[in-house]
């Protein structure tokens, strides 16, 4: 059977991806984010673990360790190394996805691997090994900085030494103008689109991809509309955790004031 | 004086360098700020201005010098053998358990031939740890630490504690171990 006369199944591009308002496809603003909601501590088994609701995007990241690390030879003797596995579940997207890592998907993680090691302190812990693994439930445009967002979350959660949290947006070209957090119909059919991580505190970039063509003023601005975007993610992580541990705190005391 | 707050998230600047050093669960960022390391509350010592950053979960906890382990023996050789470390007193089961290695100077203050002697293998001993690092080396010198279960090497039936020595119940025979004073059945 031919399978190219199979139809796809996938969404029509709209007639125009931005208004005469200025409103995008979903009713946003060129600077505006998606809701965002966090959860820590969302999972029972593991170390450390977070939800991340980002617009349609549903994402969670749990994180094991530091445990020894086999084969041991892999094992530096200086630091921990950070195991990394992003992956997306077969019913994240509209055409079932083989649950089989894909190419996509074995890169992403080190480009989400590589994103988060500047904010982790791996020297405490020599010879062992972090893992961390982020699922995708649902995708909508915008998974890997979701993800970031996610896990350094969990990584905190977990009580792993970090710099600073990591939080990461996208930015992108949508008819010739720069749009912050892409949802997947821009992504699709729009210019350009451009991933950003960052240690918020520290203010240092910890990635920066980018495909389409990008004059050096458009660069500059979405690298600005980017920190304005990664600082309010920010925020929402920052309360998330606190939330979390203000709640066990006020349990662990009642527990005492009844003793 | 910054602000002080109750709980502090990674990279949250607590307060300057001039003011408190950072020793525990904090760090100076290179710009004359000292940052948290975890979500904790931070403390300041005025007296020593120095701050550190309690963490608020126990996690994670890997085995540190002085822990008094329980492991699980799975290999012994004359001089040396291998453990499994999978519970640490006082805190509670690891989620990973992590290697130990037991040499046969860290058995006894008294000259010992062979390991064999001392555990054998699916023998669960009570130790201390000597380092700080994986593997870590595993001490049982004292009458508190050593074997706290072993199996019958001919039938594995539990072995019960008879005066010092190990006795099988069912074989009626008498094991060597370096048993622990805390050995899980003894013989009524």
């Amino acid at each position: 059977m031919n399978s190219s006369r199979i139809p796809i199944r996938k969404e029509e591009r709209p007639p125009r991806l931005i208004d005469d308002e200025g409103r995008r496809v979903d009713g946003r603003l060129p600077d505006e984010l998606r809701p965002i909601k966090i959860e820590v501590g969302v999972l029972k088994n593991a170390n450390g673990s977070a939800y991340v609701e980002l617009g349609r995007n549903k994402i969670i990241a749990a994180v094991y360790g530091p445990k020894e690390l086999h084969p041991k030879h892999l094992a530096l003797p200086d630091r921990a190394v950070l195991y990394c596995r992003y992956h997306m579940v077969p019913f994240s997207v509209m055409e079932r996805k083989s649950p089989a890592p894909s190419r996509r998907e074995i890169e992403l993680s080190k480009v989400i691997r590589e994103a988060l090691e500047p904010a982790l302190f791996l020297e405490y812990f020599p010879r062992t090994e972090i893992d961390l693994f982020i699922e995708v439930l649902q995708a909508d445009g915008g998974t890997r900085t979701a993800g970031i967002t996610a896990a350094s979350v969990a990584l905190a959660d977990a009580g792993i030494p970090m710099r600073d949290l990591v939080a990461a947006v996208a930015v992108g070209k949508v008819e010739g103008r720069i749009v912050l957090d892409l949802c997947d119909i821009e992504d699709k059919y729009g210019e350009g689109d451009m991933p950003v991580a960052m240690m918020p505190n520290l203010g240092q970039i910890t990635l920066l991809q980018a495909d389409g063509v990008y004059s050096p003023e458009e660069i500059k601005e979405a690298l600005k509309l980017a920190m304005k975007g990664i600082m309010k993610i920010y925020e929402v992580q920052k309360e998330a955790l606190k939330r979390k541990y203000i709640e066990l705190k006020r349990e662990v005391e009642e527990d005492y004031g009844k003793k | 004086m910054s602000r002080r707050v109750e709980i502090v998230t990674p990279g949250e600047e607590i307060c300057v360098i001039e003011e408190f050093l950072p020793v525990d669960g904090a760090y100076d960022d290179g710009k004359g700020k000292v940052r948290s390391i975890y979500v904790g509350a931070p403390e300041y010592d005025i007296g020593n201005h120095v701050v550190k950053v309690r963490k608020i979960t126990n996690r994670p906890r890997l085995p540190l010098a002085n822990d008094i382990v329980f492991a699980l023996v799975t290999d012994v050789k004359d001089t040396v053998s291998t453990c499994k470390i999978f519970e640490i007193e006082n805190y509670g089961r690891l989620s990973v358990p992590f290697t130990g290695i037991l040499h046969i100077t860290q058995v006894s203050t008294m000259y010992v031939k062979s390991l064999y002697d001392v555990v054998r293998n699916g023998d669960i001993i009570r130790a201390w740890v000597l380092n700080n690092n994986t593997p870590y080396l595993l001490s049982i010198k004292g009458r508190e630490y050593g074997v706290i279960r072993a199996l019958c090497s001919q039938c594995l039936t539990p072995l019960l504690l008879k005066g010092f020595t190990l006795y099988c119940p069912r074989c009626k025979k008498e094991e060597k171990r370096k048993v622990s004073f805390k050995y899980y059945i003894r013989m009524r």
